[in-house]
């Protein structure tokens, strides 16, 4: 390596330290906040403590109709999330396979729209979503939110899925046929457990989408006792009152936590349908 | 019988794809022509949401387009430009050192978006307590209301930033694609390190590069949480782009008429997007 090559390095490496600092900061003041009695005012905890997380697992609030602690609302973001997932491990499971495996009329057209759905932002369809729901008499309950965030995941879910069928060998398919099996036992009993890696990475990714959601409970959802953990880290910001970072802090990470560890679990897989459908 | 079995298999789907996309669709058309509140009823009140916007009844929309201007090409530039220099940058600083940053720049996909607009809100504090009223306070300066300083810088930054991951990723697997003995060549020649940038790494990688400057012109045209709860658009108008000014309109100013209209403009914009650039997107045959 020439000196000038040497240099060169250093200084990327320079302005790459600029400027993952400040956001190295930000992550990094957010842990320390949470174990620190006052609020931050030096680079490190000055006096350490776990006054925050125990604040957080202790009684919330007194008034009525408000979570009156944390596990009710952790409760509703699981459900929420949760139902997320499965409704969409079924959606994106029979379509996959449908779109992948068997000729249909109108299959071509099917796709295409698809593709444009992938696309198509459904956050422009708030207001009309609103108004359906209204009709369906959902407003205000956890179907709701689930039913729109599964719309918009599914999209996706169902290319990831439709890819690993795709990989399966034909073979096991006609053999399973020979001996009878209906659609449906071939399906469920052959066809499922060989994608099952695509299903984890759907499921987790459509989980992580419902833990994550914001707007759809803020629009759809009305009841305090109905919040999941996104609006009620968004209650404690917005409030009135004076803010304590020190709690803040603990409640975004204890919110962050596990999807740090989903993502970690399938970021392999994430790459692989980022790139999905762009022309690779 | 057998006939049936595929629709069967697609038709949650396909519910789905009808309770969500065409019927919200079509609904938007209905309710933008309705003088519809709080009420979700509303009486036949023809164009006159459109007039509306158009005429000068609205006061704010013409600084509301240019906020969305701004905030689009400000949010893209940051992320297009974020994303390059950090997939290059780690690529050239080797696997140790290079994982490393893009482990830290992976961070912002991993945190919620609530989360995200905290750590916004937490750093531009007004108050003693905010991170860089900290840093200045340290420095022997006063503290700043950063926020209402400018909003729009923030939101623009904060927005572009998030977009940053996503880029790098793609671009660094595209650049990683590049064949070396094509880069190599382009030294002997003795290209400059901004020439092989511009004449050689553009080129070859023109296609995943239109592709996210295309998927991140439709993201920022439409989302707007993250400026809803960092400015929540303000202070008055000053951070409001037309998405924000469509929710704000609906669901605070409860006039669901005249939102739908400003929503249908949003469909209009994103579908011209979407099918001006199909082939861009990834919408040819077989991928």
């Amino acid at each position: 390596m020439t000196i000038v090559q040497r240099w060169k390095k250093i200084t990327l490496g320079a302005i790459l330290l600029v400027i993952s600092v400040p956001l190295l900061l930000l992550y990094v003041w957010l842990l320390f906040n949470s174990i620190n009695a006052r609020p931050l005012f030096s680079l490190f905890p000055t006096d350490p403590s776990l006054r925050s997380w125990f604040r957080l697992f202790a009684k919330l609030s007194e008034s009525p109709g408000k979570p009156d602690s944390v596990f009710p609302i952790l409760g509703n973001t699981v459900i929420v999330a949760g139902g997320v997932m499965f409704l969409n491990l079924f959606v994106c499971g029979m379509a996959g396979y449908a779109i992948s495996r068997i000729a249909f009329r109108g299959k071509e057209f099917l796709m295409s729209s698809l593709l444009i759905l992938k696309a198509f932002p459904l956050l422009i369809l708030l207001i009309a979503t609103y108004f359906v729901l209204f009709y369906l008499r959902l407003l205000n309950t956890f179907l709701s939110v689930i039913l729109a965030r599964t719309a918009m995941e599914m999209v996706m879910g169902t290319w990831i899925i439709k890819g690993f069928f795709d990989d399966i060998p034909r073979e096991i398919e006609d053999a399973a046929k020979i001996d009878g099996s209906s659609w449906i036992t071939l399906w469920s009993r052959i066809m499922i457990p060989l994608v099952r890696p695509g299903l984890l990475a759907v499921g987790i990714m459509a989980f992580i989408g419902g833990w994550s959601d914001f707007i759809f409970v803020y629009t759809f959802i009305f009841d305090q006792s109905k919040w999941t953990l996104s609006v009620f880290l968004y209650s404690l910001i917005a409030s009135q009152e004076s803010v304590d970072y020190n709690f803040l802090s603990t409640v975004s990470l204890f919110y962050m936590f596990p999807m740090i560890l989903m993502y970690g679990f399938i970021q392999k897989g994430l790459t692989k349908g980022a790139l999905g459908g762009t022309g690779k | 019988m057998k006939r049936l079995v595929p629709y069967f298999f697609i038709g949650p789907l396909l519910l789905f794809v009808l309770l969500f996309y065409v019927i919200p669709a079509i609904s938007t058309f209905y309710i933008s022509v309705t003088d519809m509140g709080r009420s979700l009823k509303g009486d036949f009140v023809g164009i006159s949401n459109f007039t509306r916007m158009f005429s000068l009844e609205d006061p704010v929309i013409g600084r509301v387009l240019l906020n969305t201007v701004l905030y689009l090409v400000g949010a893209i530039t940051i992320t297009i430009l974020g994303g390059m220099l950090l997939a290059n940058a780690t690529i050239s600083l080797g696997t140790k050192a290079g994982g490393l940053f893009r482990l830290i720049w992976f961070l912002p996909r991993v945190t919620p978006p609530v989360v995200w607009a905290f750590l916004w809100i937490w750093a531009f504090d007004p108050t003693k307590f905010g991170l860089l009223n900290m840093i200045f306070g340290r420095l022997g300066f006063p503290s700043r209301s950063w926020i209402s300083l400018y909003p729009m810088f923030i939101v623009v930054l904060a927005n572009g930033i998030l977009g940053i991951p996503y880029t790098m990723t793609i671009l660094a697997a595209a650049i990683g694609n590049i064949p070396s003995e094509v880069l190599e060549a382009g030294t002997m020649d003795g290209a400059s390190g901004w020439q092989i940038m511009l004449k050689i790494k553009v080129p070859l990688i023109w296609w995943p590069l239109s592709f996210l400057i295309i998927w991140h012109c439709l993201s920022f045209l439409t989302t707007f949480q993250y400026i809803l709860m960092i400015t929540g658009g303000g202070p008055f108008y000053a951070s409001t782009p037309l998405a924000l000014y469509t929710y704000n309109k609906a669901f605070q100013n409860m006039e669901l008429g005249y939102g739908s209209a400003l929503a249908l403009v949003l469909i209009v914009l994103s579908l011209t997007i979407i099918l001006g650039f199909r082939k861009i997107l990834g919408f040819s045959r077989g991928s």
